[in-house]
Order: C-alpha cells, then sequence, then structure tokens
C-alpha cells in the first residue's frame, strides 16, 4: 500500500495497481510523492516504478550547445579560411544563424518536451539560456569579423604575373586579400623561380609579412624595382636574400589600423604592427635613425629613401644596377 | 504539486490525511534534497560561482555586442580608461549583471548552475518553482542585503552578518517570511565531487582574474 503527498498532507494509503491505473488514465502525475511503511524517505512514482526518462531530448539539447560553442568559437578561423568571395559579413552573420537557431529551437523544444510539474527542467532553461547566450555572442562576433573582412577587401588588390624576359615573378600593385592566394598559386607553379620583383606602394601588413615568409621559405631572392613602400617594406624585409635596383626607393610611416571598431582595438593593433614591422625592419639592418623615421612618420605621410641612403644606413640588401641592351637587361649587382 | 487529490484511498476514508506514524519528515514534495540544515559556505560558493560564470558571459557577450555595432560606447565600459576599469564599478556591476538570469533559472527551476553544483534549490514545499517574480525579488534582496551591493569591503561586512543570520537563525533575511524552503542535496560522494568541482572552479577563476590583473 501506498500513500501520497497531496496539497501539503499525506493520503492514504493506496493500492499500487489502483495508482497505476489513475496514472495510465493520466490522472495522476508521476511526480507525485510516494511512501510505502518502512521505506526510509519519499519518492516519486516515476522513481518508485523506474520509469525511463526520454534520452533523446536532452541528447539534442546538448548537441545543440554543442553546435552553438562550435560556431562560436571556430566562426573567425573558418572565414579567414574561406574563399575569398565568401569572406563577407553577411556570409559570416548567415553561417552563424544557421548554426545557432538550430541550437535555440533545440533547447526549447527540449524544455517543452520535459516539463515536468508545469515547469521546465534545470537543463532545459539552462540550455536555452547558454544557447542564447552564445549565439549573441557569436553574432557579435560575426559583426565584428564581417568589418574586418570588408576592411581588408577594401585595400587595392595589385597583379602577380611570371615575367619570362626577367625569369622572375613581378608583383606590382597594392598588397591585398588576393596576395597571399596568388603567391601561392604562382609559387605552386614555378618550381624553379629564382627571382621576385616588386613594385608595391604597400597594403595588409600580416599579409606582406606572411607573403614575405613564403617566399624566405623558397629562398627566393626578392628585389625593389621601383617603389616599396609601407607593408612591401615589411615584406621586403621578411625575406633573407634582398635586392634593390640603383634607382629604386623604400617608404616609410606608421601602420594604420581603420574601420567602425573600438578606438581602442584600432590603436592596440596598431601598435602591435608597428612593433612587428620595427622588429623585420631591424633585424634587416635599418638604423635606428631609420627606425626613427618610420615611428614618428605618420600614415598619411612617407618617408621616402633611396637604395644608395638605405645601404649607406646599414640595411643589408645587394645593389643591383639595371642596364637594358640589345640582348635585355643586363645586371651588376654590389655585395653589402 | 498539481495532482493526488482525485486519487481516492483503497480502504476507509477515515485514514485519509492521517499519516502513518512513521513517516519520514518531507521537507519539499520531490525527489531527494531534503535536508533542511543550515550550509552557509555551500550556498556562499554557490553564488560565487553563478557569479563568475554569469558576468564573464555576459561581459564577454555585451562587450562584442557593442564592439560590433556601438564603438563609442564600447569605449565608455570598455576602453582604456572605461568604467570598467575602476574596481569598485566592475565589481558592482559583475555582481549586478548576473541577476535577471539568476532570477530566469531560479524562478523556473528551482537551482542555478553554482547551486546544482554544490546542491542546493530553493522551491515552494510543494516542489513547484517559485516563480520568476518572486526569484528576481529575492536576487535583487540577495545583491542588496548578501553581497552589499558587490561594493569592496561593504560586501564583505554583508556576507559576514548573513553567514552569522544564517547559522543562528537557519535561515537569511531574504528568505524569511517567504513561502519558499531552502533544501540542500544529501551529504554523498556525488555531492562531495560536485562541490569540489565548483570550488576548485571558483579558486581557478579567481587565480585567473589576478593574472589578468596583473
Amino acid at each position: 500500500m501506498i500513500y501520497l503527498r497531496a496539497d501539503g498532507r499525506t493520503v492514504g494509503p493506496f493500492d499500487e495497481a489502483e495508482l497505476r491505473g489513475r496514472v495510465a488514465a493520466g490522472e495522476l502525475p508521476l511526480a507525485t510523492m510516494s511512501w510505502c511503511e518502512g521505506e526510509d524517505t519519499w519518492v516519486t512514482l516515476a522513481r518508485r516504478w523506474r520509469v525511463p526518462e526520454n534520452r533523446a531530448a536532452p541528447l539534442a539539447a546538448i548537441a545543440g550547445i554543442a553546435g552553438t560553442a562550435t560556431a562560436f568559437f571556430w566562426l573567425e578561423p573558418w572565414m579567414y579560411a574561406a574563399p575569398l568571395p565568401l569572406q563577407r559579413a553577411g556570409v559570416s552573420a548567415a553561417a552563424c544563424a544557421a548554426l545557432v537557431l538550430p541550437a535555440i529551437a533545440c533547447s526549447v523544444g527540449y524544455w517543452r518536451h520535459t516539463a515536468r510539474r508545469g515547469k521546465p527542467t534545470f537543463l532545459a532553461v539552462a540550455s536555452t539560456i547558454a544557447a542564447l547566450l552564445l549565439g549573441l555572442g557569436a553574432a557579435g562576433q560575426a559583426l565584428i569579423l564581417g568589418t574586418i573582412l570588408e576592411n581588408r577587401r577594401a585595400t587595392e588588390n595589385g597583379s602577380i604575373w611570371y615575367e619570362p624576359s626577367l625569369d622572375a615573378l613581378v608583383i606590382d600593385g597594392g598588397l591585398g586579400v588576393s596576395l597571399i592566394p596568388d603567391l601561392e598559386r604562382e609559387l605552386a607553379r614555378l618550381p624553379d623561380l629564382g627571382l621576385v620583383l616588386i613594385d608595391s606602394g604597400g597594403g595588409l601588413l600580416d599579409d606582406a609579412i606572411t607573403a614575405g615568409r613564403l617566399l624566405a621559405e623558397r629562398n627566393l631572392t626578392v628585389r625593389v624595382d621601383g617603389e616599396c613602400a609601407s607593408a612591401c617594406v615589411a615584406l621586403w624585409s621578411a625575406v633573407p636574400d634582398r635586392e634593390m635596383t640603383e634607382d629604386s626607393w623604400l617608404g616609410l610611416h606608421r601602420t594604420s589600423s581603420e574601420g567602425n571598431l573600438p578606438a581602442s582595438w584600432l590603436r592596440a593593433w596598431t601598435a602591435e604592427g608597428d612593433a612587428q614591422q620595427a622588429a623585420l625592419l631591424r633585424a634587416a639592418g635599418f638604423s635606428a635613425r631609420l627606425l626613427a623615421a618610420q615611428r614618428e612618420t605618420p600614415p598619411e605621410e612617407m618617408h621616402w629613401i633611396s637604395a644608395r641612403e638605405a645601404a649607406d644606413e646599414g640595411v643589408r640588401f645587394r645593389l643591383v644596377a639595371v642596364e637594358e641592351d640589345d640582348d635585355g637587361p643586363a645586371e651588376a649587382a654590389i655585395d653589402r | 504539486m498539481n495532482a493526488a487529490p482525485e486519487a481516492q484511498p483503497a480502504a476507509d476514508p477515515s485514514a485519509l490525511a492521517q499519516a502513518p506514524i512513521d513517516a519520514p519528515k518531507l521537507a519539499v514534495d520531490d525527489d531527494g534534497w531534503q535536508d533542511t540544515r543550515p550550509a552557509p559556505w555551500r550556498r556562499y560558493f554557490a553564488r560565487v560561482f553563478d557569479t563568475l560564470l554569469f558576468a564573464w558571459t555576459l561581459s564577454f557577450v555585451l562587450s562584442t555586442l557593442l564592439a560590433a555595432t556601438a564603438p563609442t560606447a564600447f569605449e565608455v565600459f570598455y576602453g582604456d580608461d572605461g568604467l570598467l576599469g575602476i574596481p569598485a564599478i566592475d565589481m558592482v556591476l559583475t555582481v549586478l549583471m548576473p541577476v535577471p538570469f539568476l532570477a530566469l533559472l531560479l524562478g523556473l527551476t528551482g537551482t542555478t548552475p553554482g547551486k546544482w553544483l554544490m546542491g542546493v534549490r530553493v522551491t515552494r514545499r510543494d516542489g513547484s518553482a517559485i516563480g520568476i517574480e518572486n526569484a528576481l525579488q529575492r536576487e535583487l534582496n540577495v545583491y542588496l542585503a548578501g553581497m552589499g551591493l558587490g561594493i569592496p569591503f561593504i560586501s564583505l561586512v554583508t556576507l559576514i552578518k548573513s553567514h552569522n543570520r544564517l547559522t543562528t537563525d537557519r535561515v537569511t533575511s531574504w528568505d524569511r517570511g517567504n513561502d519558499w524552503v531552502v533544501t540542500h542535496r544529501p551529504m554523498g560522494p556525488a555531492q562531495v565531487l560536485l562541490g569540489t568541482l565548483g570550488v576548485l572552479a571558483v579558486i581557478a577563476a579567481r587565480i585567473i582574474l589576478q593574472v589578468l590583473a596583473a
């Protein structure tokens, strides 16, 4: 015989078979507390009769949260690794929503499915809140990422091509988002390449440094042929084997970070960029005077130095004289 | 509880409402968690765990959304010279921000992540949740009388006072006179394990905060 709790009172005893019938008829909730003489504690009818719980709902909720968390933590690396046309704010926000909405739906479904005594379970509410907060965080991250990507895309993209007459790869123009994929493609296509000519007013610093490291890994010579300014100098400095033609120029100034983002972030990123660039220039032999010039020249201005001046200031590179004759360009290198 | 009254006893109706003399005491009409003895340290660590968990999460979410949509407002709160760089304001907001979310969880389910870990539940005696409005009122009272608004030193005083009151009167000021009861999971291996995890998480979070501050 079983006693029950109802409205704060103990009622009973009841016959078990009768109670089972009432539960089956929906007249009595399984959450009703029950007790039999001799037992140490009260338990719900569900626990007394070991009614199996639905395991699919909690698993769905956990999968939902895991999906949201995955979206949250992998959104940024995924967007940077995505093909260039996909690197847009709208795509990142859509990717975020596509992963977060099912997570929230899972949680809410779990909430409704497992309501006990007319109230949702702790895991259901907690999972919904977690999915919501992670979703909001991911949405914010997607917007920030989108802003950064839009700014990156606004940087001019130059051209990269192989010039058979010079047996050299030519990088001409801005160092934008297409620099790395274009360079990787050309380097894969040209296994015997030895020389890279560059004429660029600069662009994205991180990409320029990465490009420099890619060229350094292939032990390529990078020659400034014309002007190399701003991020281009970082690229050139990141390569151990450097050359300049006599009539070439290097342009130095502070790095800059732009975009509709918090000013403190932009300042921090600029400082980080300046430190990266200064380290590369120092390693390439730029004198303290040139480093000061780079540090003190605002982003909207440029401190130009000729190849001769750079050599006199201790920058390590080969100065190359290029003279056109009937057989094509001839080179005379002066080792420094 | 919504139910049972419709079930009729199989025996003599006079047996109705007569609890057998040896029926165990039932603090709350729900499974387990029947221990009503004061457990101030479990409640303290539950509170600190919840505060850190939600304050960190909310701070990250809010700062991300502000940075994305309102960079100027972001600077006011999170910038180099932002308001949250002032320790007193930071602590007050750290304790205040989780209140609505803790009220939602407590009001709907009777517990929170920290309370669940430390084995603490706040429900009506029939096992039902106390509702969002009551939970919000309770959380605000805890914020005021228990956490001293999160203001350094004042918070320490209110915490000590609340501890003394709970151990002496067996009830805190924010629970006294209300139609709910605070119950605890019985102390067993599972509770020891969960409680240890909760305390370690709080200590780890404190260490991380110290490192970040340095």
